[in-house]
């Protein structure tokens, strides 16, 4: 076979072949020793489960035999069938016996399931017959030792669980092991290419295939066995709809005959751990009366069907929901009982919890709010207790709101809730019903009511750290008692009467409701439809007050102010209703019609009055305008409308308003600058006469407050010499506002302000009769007089000259 | 005595040839014919035998008393139990004695077990005709089975015998027996 030149690759070819069987023979022995290895290890590990289960399995016997006799006792009193009771305590101490023995005798579970055994066996359970109703001591101390046993026997069946399934994992990692060396071997063999090794390998597998085999079919028989046991649970098969679904089957009594997988999942216990159990045992306490009775009730209605949701104990103590939809199949062949398919709803039903916490909470304070309260505040009206709201308002919360920002508002909300808990009880109901309003309902008389008031008054005074800021706000609080009324709405709304009357009251104060406060309050209310009616039905009137070039004696503009017109033709004082109008809001639309009216009627006596081409107007905006981001395109819109050049148009705003927001109002005048609109300030030196804030806004003009020239009389107008003289050195155009007297009207001369306004020249005009007074006078007043030749006082807007005159010394903000 | 032993040697020698017949005593003989009446119960009954029986005492069910098992043949056995892992004695009937004395359809393949737990076993009639199937009654020392030691009635297998080897088969208060 070998060519001769090849002798020597012979021999070399023969050592080689001498290695590779050497190495064939210790890899098939290696296979063979690991095969024979492995194959005893399996035997000794199916005989090592197989006891491991068996004990396992007689604790578990043990235990459900404990769990029946828990039952038995339990339903004594209704059943007093003591001869039972005694025969399933006997029955459990066979279990127990059992249970011992297949342990070692001194293994703790046989120590821990004798002293079981014993104690059971000490019990007189042969006099439990005699024993009836539920409170017999015998029965009761039956079921104390019953619930003690089946504890303990509980506990130790769930170590020996514990037990067989860390032995079951350890034995077969230990398999996968072996096996992983073997098909080492194997490959070692194979690498080799001797076909004869490979076909031992195959051998050797199948064997370890076939032990496998012998412990899963070892495994599975026993689990065969034990469903077996289960009683007849197939024929009921065709009622599980869902695996996820809990399928129990009770007799027309309540005791479990089937339950499907699911209970393990959902309630933690085996199905098997379920069985012969009445189905309340594992309903929850406060429930058992009410379910008890509707299976009372089932039971008696064949083909009933009956929904009900169940609140089950799992076995490690919590509470599932269960919507179950019951179904009397007593009468059918197949089933012959009472069938509950359940589905698990705890999530579903936590979900509306929430939903239903959200609904009468406010989400950002976690206080309740005004569903919840009013719902509270009606259920303490049924009783027949003292009740009273507490209704609190936040004093200068916008501010913060404003300036800091809204998160931090909300901070500041918070934190402000937090205090108001601490200075109720308890048992109170605090709700935050909206923006920066919050209300107490309280069980207790006016007197409590109060002086809690006052300890939330104190309590939020103190300053709040906001935004890393040192934060100050006060709050107003009303207080309103049952006092035989019987309405929540009544007692919230008195409440916010009291509330207002504290706040209008000078703020940080606390009001009792009084029957007086209602009819004021109704007063305003009735003012403010008026006034709503006012601005819809054109009830607001422009009268105009001229403003005069001290230079030159000629009317070069006009101050446009707000009238309204009551219902009974009588003017309304301004600072009557300029408060109401900022309260409601009506006020922007005031503004809006004032604007508008004045831009309109100017235009006009400029085209047609003679010599009074460039005459211009003022108008007062408030603050309420500015920040309601609606003046910038109010005025645009009244420019357009009435054809004016916004250079004409001077927008005078108060000082001391404009400081809640200086950076917001500084930003709309600018807007406003910039299309050539000018910008005054209005009634200066009565506020702050803040000299910053004349220089951040970049103000057009500064109208020096009437005031000073009434503070003048002893200094002989040296105050409005020193404004002017401040004005000019701003580059302002300076107007005295007040001029009522001659005397009056030499200061402003010397004081070289630019114009002047007051009685002297003229009170405020209405419209229609501007165009005389600018014709008859021609606009001079240099005679020092007008119409009547004297100053005459405009008794029908009281002590206001302007529709923002509330905003003025007498009430700063 | 001696001379009941010896007739019960006997006898057990012809119903149980093996391996058995070492362990076995009889108490009392087996006194009944073939096809002899059943004795009505008139204690309270401790066992109910349903099914392929030939001959009934309560309507169509067989019912027996202590009394009444007893009068099928009592012995007495000594054992290894299983569960237990003891050695015990038993006193009590062999299972093939009582299904003499009821008498069972040819048709019958085996009897179904029920205890007082509703715990259930079936024995193949093969292996009840095999020997060695006791239906046990009475302690060794001829006293109730408390059921605590798993009576009143219990089956035990002698040792050796091979369907007893399953440990699951040593059914224990046992109420009645179904033959199928």
């Amino acid at each position: 076979m070998t060519p001769p030149d090849d002798v020597l690759g012979s021999g070399r070819r023969g050592r080689q072949r001498a290695l590779v069987g050497v190495l064939i023979i210790v890899a098939t022995v290696g296979v063979l020793v690991a095969v024979g290895l492995s194959a005893l290890r399996l035997g000794g590990i199916t005989t090592d489960l197989t006891s491991i289960r068996t004990s396992s399995d007689t604790v578990a016997s043990s235990n459900r035999e404990a769990l029946l006799l828990e039952q038995m006792v339990t339903a004594l009193g209704e059943t007093t069938d003591g001869r039972a009771v005694a025969v399933q305590a006997g029955l459990l101490q066979r279990q127990l016996i059992v249970s011992i023995a297949a342990f070692p005798p001194d293994a703790a579970p046989a120590r821990e399931l004798r002293a079981v055994q014993q104690v059971l066996a000490a019990f007189p359970w042969d006099e439990l017959p005699a024993a009836g109703g539920h409170d017999d001591p015998r029965r009761l101390s039956a079921l104390d030792l019953v619930m003690g046993a089946e504890r303990r026997i509980n506990a130790v069946r769930v170590e020996q669980e514990k037990q067989f399934y860390l032995a079951t994992t350890a034995a077969l990692e230990g398999s996968r092991r072996s096996q992983l060396g073997l098909s080492a071997l194997v490959g070692l063999v194979l690498a080799l290419g001797v076909v004869g090794v490979t076909v031992v390998t195959r051998r050797s597998r199948s064997r370890i295939t076939t032990a496998y085999d012998a412990l899963k079919g070892e495994v599975g028989e026993r689990r065969a066995a034990e469903d077996a046991l289960r009683a007849s649970e197939g024929r009921f098969r065709s009622l599980v709809q869902r695996a996820s679904d809990l399928t129990v089957v009770t007799d027309a009594v309540g005791i479990v005959h089937y339950v499907s997988p699911a209970a393990e999942t959902l309630l933690g216990y085996r199905p098997e751990d379920l069985l012969h159990l009445p189905l309340l045992v594992h309903v929850e306490p406060d429930q058992r009366a009410g379910v008890g009775q509707a299976i009372a009730f089932l039971a008696e209605q064949p083909g009933l069907v009956h929904t009900i949701e169940l609140r089950l104990c799992t076995r490690d103590g919590r509470v599932r929901s269960v919507e179950a939809v019951c179904q009397n199949l007593l009468a059918d062949a197949d089933v012959g009982g009472l069938v509950w398919n359940g589905r698990d709803v705890t999530e579903r039903r936590a979900l509306e919890d929430e939903l239903t916490h959200q609904a009468h909470h406010d989400p950002l304070t976690g206080l309740a709010n005004r569903v919840l309260l009013l719902d509270r505040l009606r259920g303490a009206l049924a009783g027949r207790d003292t009740v009273s709201v507490i209704l609190v308002d936040l004093d200068g919360f916008k501010n913060v709101n404003d300036t800091l920002g809204h998160p931090a508002g909300d901070e500041l909300l918070r934190s402000a809730a937090q205090r108001l808990l601490g200075c109720v009880r308890p048992e109170d109901t605090t709700a935050r019903l909206g923006g920066d309003e919050f209300a107490v309902v309280t069980h207790g008389g006016p007197e409590l009511a109060q002086s809690v008031g006052r300890r939330i008054v104190e309590s939020l005074r103190r300053p709040f750290g906001v935004a890393g800021h040192e934060v100050r706000i006060g709050a107003s609080v009303g207080v309103a008692s049952r006092d035989g009324r019987e309405s929540a709405e009544d007692l919230l709304r008195d409440a916010d009467i009291a509330m207002y009357a504290a706040k209008k009251a000078g703020k940080g104060r606390v009001e009792v409701f009084e029957p007086a406060m209602r009819v004021r309050a109704a007063q305003r209310t009735s003012l403010q439809q008026e006034l709503a009616r006012a601005v819809e039905s054109g009830g607001i009137e422009v009268h105009f007050q001229p403003i005069v070039d001290l230079r030159t004696a000629r009317t070069t503009s006009l101050e446009a102010l707000a009238r309204w017109r009551g219902p009974d033709g009588a003017l309304v004082p301004a600072d009557v209703f300029v408060p109401i109008a900022e309260e409601t809001g009506a006020i922007t639309e005031i503004g809006r019609v004032v604007l508008r009216q004045a831009c309109r009627a100017v235009q006009h006596w400029r085209a047609t009055v003679p010599g009074h081409g460039q005459l211009g107007v003022a108008v007062n905006v408030s603050v309420h305008q500015v920040l309601s981001g609606w003046l910038y395109d109010d005025v645009v819109e009244a420019l357009r409308d009435s054809g004016m050049a916004p250079s004409t148009l001077t927008l005078e705003i108060i000082e001391s308003t404009a400081i809640e927001d200086s950076e917001r109002v500084a930003a709309e005048f600018a807007r406003l600058q910039a299309i050539g609109v000018r910008i005054a300030v209005d009634d200066f030196g009565a506020g702050y006469s803040s000299l910053g804030f004349l220089i951040g806004l970049d103000v057009d003009t500064l109208k020096i407050d009437r005031t000073i020239l009434e503070f003048d009389a002893t200094r002989r107008g040296s105050l409005v010499a020193a404004i002017a003289e401040l004005g000019r050195t701003l580059g302002l155009t300076v107007v005295v506002e007040g001029v009522e007297t001659p005397e009056h009207l030499d200061w402003a001369r010397q004081a070289c302000c630019d114009a002047a306004q007051g009685y002297h020249f003229s009170r405020p005009l209405p419209a229609a009769d501007v165009p005389r007074f600018l014709r008859g006078s021609g606009g001079h007043v240099g005679q020092g007089g007008v119409e009547d030749g004297q100053p005459a006082v405009d008794l029908g807007v009281g002590g206001g000259q302007r529709w923002g005159d509330a905003e003025g010394p007498a009430h700063p903000r | 005595m001696v001379v009941a032993a010896a007739i019960g040697l006997a006898a057990a020698g012809c119903a149980h040839p093996s391996p058995v017949a070492a362990a076995v005593v009889v108490t009392t003989p087996a006194p009944r014919a073939p096809g002899e009446r059943l004795p009505a119960p008139a204690g309270e009954p401790v066992l109910t035998i349903t099914g392929r029986v030939e001959r009934t005492n309560v309507e169509s069910t067989v019912r027996l008393d202590e009394d009444g098992l007893d009068s099928l043949g009592r012995v007495r056995i000594e054992l290894y139990e299983p569960w237990v892992k003891q050695r015990m004695s038993f006193q009590g009937v062999w299972l093939t004695d009582v299904l003499a004395a009821t008498g069972i359809d040819d048709a019958a393949a085996g009897v179904h077990l029920t205890a007082l737990d509703n715990y259930q076993v079936d024995i193949p009639i093969t292996d009840v005709r095999a020997g060695g199937v006791l239906l046990a009654t009475r302690t060794g020392d001829g006293g109730a089975i408390p059921i605590a030691e798993g009576g009143p009635i219990r089956i035990v297998f002698a040792d050796g015998v091979a369907s007893g080897a399953n440990a699951n088969q040593w059914i224990w208060s046992v109420t009645t027996i179904d033959v199928r």
